[in-house]
């Protein structure tokens, strides 16, 4: 079987007569500017088509766009005319990205044949070999990283998966361990020293130790993955998301206008291009931007968003309120809008609107205590006192604002004539703030201190 | 978009490859290099299974079109066979009631016959999942629809016919459902009802995505940022329900929730809920009193994987894969992402994604869903994952470009590990579709388990069991008084050396409801001794019974142990 998929495999480049074809796509499906690039290196490669440098830069165009079947075989033709170790290391990054681990394997063990001091091709050929259930063999390439980099983070975690899939809990903590004392705070260490936590039954220290959720970053210095890594190219969105959060509005529209001009259609991007501008001081700008891909598309609520922020940014708080109005007549359920609506409303001093948006929100959504809070002193503001009693109660049961919700609830139990039931809960709250000692003193009929005479 | 290269399939040694016009493609699997027989065969359309899962997608890239695609296996009549439902999505834009969801009707054969109108529960919402259950402990399996926007659940009236009774017993839930199950967590004797959601989203608030060479493309969940709470609904025990998400807890943690299963994961005697959250911690929702729920995903170190590593949950699997009393879980994921494997240890998990063999095997695929059932029936449970893509990819696997083979392993008993069937998928040519739920159950009656698969905008499979050398088998329908299923019951089977522990469940895979009767495979063994524990803690015992036959076993009938 094996045999015969070779033969395919070697044959699928060959063309009528036995001459080599390159490995294309239906450009005309591309983007143009990608498309321009391959073309562009097919024709290099026509010129030289048994260079291997020719083959693995068509290679690696391909790689970076994701086109792995047509990175495979263009490396394999560069190998057949240079044998390098770095060539075997590119085939088996793109066979492994395929989903073809074995195979992976195979080319990164070639790789390692040639240069056995590249600690990153161990520890993926390790990493290949753990996938593929041969964990002595992983275990092997994971310490031969080590020993070319003893700082490679991904041997050191490589080593501990292993143990961790045998059941060898200590033996992975100590490993982690060691591994710390070369990368203090390493969020993947810390991640798998919590697995090994639990492995080892050490549930207390498991659970104790507070690890990050982010990505868990690079495991070491990569130089053979430098060439791929400035081939790839993020799409202008996320150049532009990017950019936003750096404050670099003027990099927001440098690459949103070409492509607003290019995607008239897309509402993301005119909030990008909008967001950019109000971000560099055009307001103007910026809401003629939003006003002219509502017309495109009235019912965007991406674009109302931002239609929202430039009044409030404005403090125009009228038109902000009408525009969050606009976007919950489309979507009664986004939570945001009836948050910033509430908000608003406050800040207007519109209390039972404001109160009435933010229960809209805690009908599904009970992570905000703070949110709740304000619900539950607007009540007892607006003396809705069984209203507030009910939100008090509720955040008690949350465990949340204890104090505070004590207190709050107190006074509405007192204004509601249940002054016995609120001393109860006064002298029972394990916390109280100054409100809520006062109100305590007051109900117990004790003076309060200072005024005593 | 190009095809995957055919020769890169050709060296995955799965399939026989032979050179067509310019290059090579696939012609056929080749049942020489796997060894042995297919152990499935597709038959929908021949067993009058006629369905086809329609998304509506035209222009845009509206994100619900890649999540639906639900199903049901259920005994709608209590005739002892296994009736189909499949949940039709339809239009978003605009928003046009489509044909509707549709019944099949079994003739205990495995021969579907279509049931007009559904039989009532056609239900012409933008659909996604099922769930099934007695919620009204009339003795007959009622249905609960997941929606794009209101749910809907459905009476069986008897008769093959339902009765839409979704605004009395108040679970319309509005919010985007996607995976339900059905469950008794106080364990009054009614099913209480628990339903993910996955996140907010609204035509108006869609958004564009680009995949860099190829243009638009679906967004991923992070790109809403609007993950959702779960429902639960307590059955009042009038055959309507309360909402009481917000005293149970729910409303304390959020996320894409796309899968569920219940079990009583801690072994304190309440039942639990694991949720697969796409893009978030996953959800391990531990009962610490009646109906009073705390997220405890991450202190039992099962939120993320092995490495910490917080994956796109889809699907769940569960079963006691390492016969040790309680139920173990998996999460399917993402492609690049590994499937995690976690073996229950009461207080945590741990991850044995990779020494059970199948951390490298799957995570080029899209895994939606799955199910451990042992398909061979020799007393190992097997793997079946059902895979499509979410997003458009340079390379694909044929016309299709989010469709992928399915995957089929075998449980070897070697420890707790699992290899590969070739051919792939189990069936003679290699089919590919984009897979979202893999239903399970016995729909021919013959011992052999069967697999429903619904297809994003694709036509159904039906997977008939045709696995060689298949043992004995026993089929164990565990009842109430009134003959309704006992959800949440767990029954002990012994033979030769082997207990097994299953329980009585509908609930897993993806957007799925299977059977609620439990399979066994037997392997060898002509009998096995059958213990059940109900659901409120009583042991019953069943003695000895024997093997390929469908056994009912109503309470009460047996011996209290």
């Amino acid at each position: 079987m094996f045999a015969v998929c070779l033969w395919l495999l070697l044959g699928a480049c060959a063309g009528e007569g036995g001459e080599k074809s390159i490995p294309s796509v239906d450009l005309a499906a591309l983007e143009p500017a990608l498309a321009r690039r391959i073309e562009l290196a097919v024709a290099e490669l026509r010129g030289d088509p048994d260079g291997a440098e020719s083959w693995k830069r068509l290679g690696l165009l391909y790689e970076s766009n994701d086109y792995l079947g047509l990175a495979a075989e263009c490396y394999r033709e560069a190998i057949e005319r240079r044998s390098a170790p770095e060539l075997w290391y590119r085939l088996g990054i793109a066979l492994s990205s395929a989903g073809l681990r074995e195979q992976a394997a195979e080319a990164m063990a070639r790789c390692v044949e040639l240069e056995d001091g590249y600690a990153p091709a161990h520890w993926r050929l390790g990493s290949y070999r753990f996938d593929l259930n041969e964990f002595e063999a992983a275990e092997h390439s994971f310490r031969k990283a080590l020993e070319a980099d003893p700082k490679h983070l991904g041997g050191w975690s490589g080593l501990a998966r292993v143990q961790l899939q045998r059941g060898e809990g200590e033996e992975a903590v100590e490993t982690l361990e060691s591994a710390l004392k070369v990368k203090p705070g390493a969020p993947l260490v810390r991640k798998l020293l919590r697995s090994a936590y639990f492995e080892a039954g050490r549930l207390a220290e498991a659970r104790a130790l507070h690890v990050p959720w982010e990505r868990i970053g690079s495991m070491g210095g990569d130089p053979w993955q430098r060439e791929i890594r400035s081939l790839r190219r993020k799409t202008p969105m996320e150049l532009a998301l990017e950019r936003l959060l750096t404050r670099d509005y003027q990099g927001v529209v440098d690459v949103m206008e070409p492509f607003v001009r290019e995607n008239p259609r897309d509402p993301n991007a005119y909030a990008y291009l909008a967001s950019g501008y109000n971000g560099l001081g055009r307001g103007g700008l910026a809401r003629q931007t939003i006003a002219t891909a509502l017309e495109k598309d009235a019912d965007s609520i991406v674009l109302l968003r931002v239609l929202a922020a430039l009044h409030r940014g404005a403090n125009e708080l009228p038109q902000a309120l009408e525009v969050l109005t606009r976007i919950l007549e489309i979507d009664g359920l986004d939570l945001d809008a009836w948050r910033q609506k509430g908000d608003l409303e406050a800040r207007a001093g519109r209390d039972a609107d404001a109160l009435e948006s933010w229960q809209r929100i805690v009908r599904f959504d009970e992570r905000d205590d703070e949110l709740l809070l304000r619900i539950a002193r607007t009540q007892l503001r607006l003396e809705r006192w069984t209203d507030a009693q009910g939100t008090f109660e509720r955040l008690i049961r949350l465990g949340a604002q204890r104090a505070s919700a004590c207190t709050g609830l107190a006074e509405a139990l007192v204004a509601l004539g249940r002054a016995d039931e609120a001393r109860r809960i006064l002298e029972r709250a394990p916390e109280l703030d100054p409100g809520g000692e006062a109100l305590r003193r007051r109900l117990a009929g004790e003076t309060e201190p200072g005024r005593d005479g | 978009m190009v095809e995957l290269r055919a020769a890169l399939l050709c060296a995955s040694s799965v399939v026989a490859c032979a050179p067509a016009g310019d290059g090579a493609r696939v012609l056929e699997e080749s049942n020489e290099a796997a060894g042995e027989a297919s152990w499935f065969e597709e038959r929908a359309v021949q067993r009058g299974l006629v369905f086809q899962h329609d998304s509506g997608h035209e222009t845009r890239f509206l994100y619900p079109e890649i999540i639906g695609g639900g199903g049901a296996l259920f005994d709608l009549e209590g005739d002892g066979d296994l009736d189909a439902y499949l949940v039709q999505s339809g239009s978003i834009v605009p928003r046009e009631e489509g044909p509707g969801n549709r019944l099949f009707v079994n003739d205990g054969k495995g021969r579907f016959t279509d049931v007009v109108g559904a039989g009532g529960a056609s239900d012409k919402g933008y659909g996604m999942g099922a769930a099934v259950g007695d919620f009204d402990g009339d003795g007959d399996v009622d249905l609960y629809v997941t929606n794009l926007a209101e749910n809907a659940l459905f009476e069986n009236a008897g008769g093959g016919r339902f009765e839409d009774v979704t605004q009395e017993s108040g679970t319309g839930e509005k919010l985007w459902s996607t995976s339900a199950a059905f469950f008794d967590p106080d364990r009054d004797g009614d099913l209480d009802l628990f339903v993910v959601n996955y996140l907010f989203w609204s035509v108006g608030g869609e958004r564009v995505c680009y995949v860099q060479a190829l243009g638009e493309t679906y967004c991923g969940p992070r790109a809403y940022d609007h993950p959702s709470p779960d429902t639960l609904y307590r059955n009042r025990g009038d055959a309507t329900f309360e909402n009481v998400s917000a005293a149970a807890g729910l409303l304390r943690t959020f996320g894409n929730g796309l899968g569920v299963a219940c079990s009583d994961f801690d072994m304190d005697g309440r039942p639990d809920v694991f949720v697969a959250n796409d893009g978030n911690l996953d959800q391990l929702w531990i009962q610490k009193e009646e109906l009073v729920f705390e997220d405890r995903a991450v202190a039992f170190g099962c939120g993320a994987d092995m490495d910490g590593r917080i994956k796109a949950g889809m699907g769940v699997g569960i079963c006691d894969l390492d016969d040790d009393g309680d139920e173990d879980l998996m999460v399917v994921n993402l492609d690049d992402e590994p499937d995690s494997l976690f073996l229950n240890r009461r207080t945590h998990f741990v991850d044995r994604t990779a020494a059970a063999g199948i951390k490298g095997a799957t995570r080029s695929f899209t895994r939606f869903g799955v199910g451990f059932c042992d398909l061979d029936n020799d007393g190992v449970v097997d793997l079946y994952l059902a895979n499509g893509r979410v997003a458009l990819r340079a390379e694909s696997w044929g016309d299709d470009p989010l469709a992928e083979p399915n995957l089929l392993f075998r449980g070897t008993g070697e420890g707790l590990f699992f290899e590969e069937v070739l051919p792939r998928g189990g069936t003679r040519e290699l089919l590919i579709a984009t897979s979202r739920a893999a239903v399970f159950g016995d729909v021919e009656g013959d011992g052999g388990l069967d697999i429903l698969v619904v297809n994003k905008d694709g036509p159904a499979h039906l997977f008939l069991n045709r696995s060689p050398r298949r043992g004995a088998w026993m089929r164990l329908r565990a009842v109430d008084g009134v003959g309704a299923d006992a959800i949440g019951a767990v029954l002990t089977v012994r033979f030769g050396d082997r207990t097994l522990t299953r329980a009585v469940r509908s609930a897993y895979s993806y957007l799925a409801a299977s059977d609620l009767a439990v399979h066994i495979g037997l392997g060898a063994a002509r009998e096995a001794e059958v213990v059940v524990r109900w659901p409120d803690g009583l042991n019953e015992s069943f003695g000895v019974l024997s093997a390929n036959r469908d056994w009912n076993l109503r309470r009460g009938t047996g011996e209290p142990r």
